[in-house]
């Protein structure tokens, strides 16, 4: 009779032991899949929130008084172009701020530039660079057209501009 | 403790795991992403790209003009292969464009079934003009 218990308590020991052993081992895939859902839901969003920034920025960038043309929308001044290198360097930490940490450049499309050199100086060129962060990783780059008007020959170009965001 | 009551704990856990799923699941179709932004972008693009287009000179013609001279005198070749060329450069899709005067249509290139549309209209010599592209 003892015997007979002492068998009978073992097995059920033994069966919670399993049924502990494959409640933990659910439990532990459930929390492996969720975590990995979880994590990559967040990268999945600051990729989200990083595009809409940049389309923000992208519709915003051509009404800052320091490139926005004078009567038109959606263009750049090209003389302000030239002049915001040097407005560029001397406030740096509030363009870092205001154009976040993306790469933001200009480049021209029609009429084809005749030279593949950044814009600096009044020299002839075929594109500009805005801002340029210390990029750790690519995300993705949008692009957008763009009129670029210069006051010297008094007419548009028309130019792309891109934007690329770094994480 | 009775066997009674152990079976309701374990019942109880039963529930709350599946109460814990069905939070999981329904916050996971809830959480489906926004994807209407790539059209929005693509549509502001197409908008600014027809936009920009017409400020711009080609061969010492707008665009407006171009337009104008393929109606008038069925020379389409120019507006065609400039308007090729500068797409090309902005969108990497197929396109098409059509082109109408007064609501009719008098000229299209490229053939795109389904996509997005944006158009521009001007109004020369009293005709009212219509370009309207498309980007699959």
């Amino acid at each position: 009779m003892t015997a007979q218990n002492s068998t009978k308590a073992q097995i059920e020991i033994t069966e919670t032991i399993v049924v502990l052993l494959i409640f933990l081992i659910l439990l532990s895939l459930g929390l492996f899949y969720y975590y990995n859902y979880y994590f990559s839901s967040l990268e999945k969003q600051s990729l989200q929130l990083s595009e809409t920034q940049a389309t923000t920025l992208a519709a915003s960038i051509t009404s800052m008084p320091e490139f926005s043309c004078s009567y038109e929308q959606n263009c750049m001044d090209l003389s302000k172009l030239f002049a915001f290198k040097s407005v560029f360097e001397r406030n740096k930490i509030y363009y870092s701020k205001k154009l976040e940490n993306k790469y933001i450049s200009l480049e021209f499309i029609y009429p084809k530039p005749t030279i593949n050199q950044e814009c600096i100086n009044f020299l002839p060129c075929s594109f500009f660079n805005l801002n340029y962060p210390k990029q750790i990783k690519s995300q993705f780059t949008i692009d957008s057209p763009i009129l670029i008007y210069s006051p010297y020959t008094k007419q548009y170009n028309l130019a792309r501009l891109k934007i690329t965001s770094y994480t | 403790m009775k066997k009674a009551q152990i079976e309701t704990i374990g019942l109880l856990v039963i529930i709350i795991l599946l109460i814990v799923l069905a939070t999981f699941f329904v916050s996971l179709y809830l959480n489906k992403g926004d994807s209407s932004l790539p059209e929005a972008r693509t549509s502001s693009k197409q908008s600014n790209f027809l936009n920009s287009i017409n400020k711009i000179n080609i061969d010492n013609k707008k665009v407006s003009d171009l337009v104008y001279d393929c109606y008038s005198t069925d020379n389409c070749n120019l507006l065609q292969q400039k308007l090729t060329e500068i797409t090309n450069e902005f969108f990497r899709t197929t396109f098409s464009y059509t082109f109408k005067a007064d609501n009719k249509e008098f000229y299209s290139f490229n053939t795109c079934k389904l996509g997005l549309t944006a158009n521009y209209k001007f109004i020369k010599n009293q005709i009212n003009f219509e370009i309207i592209l498309k980007t699959c």
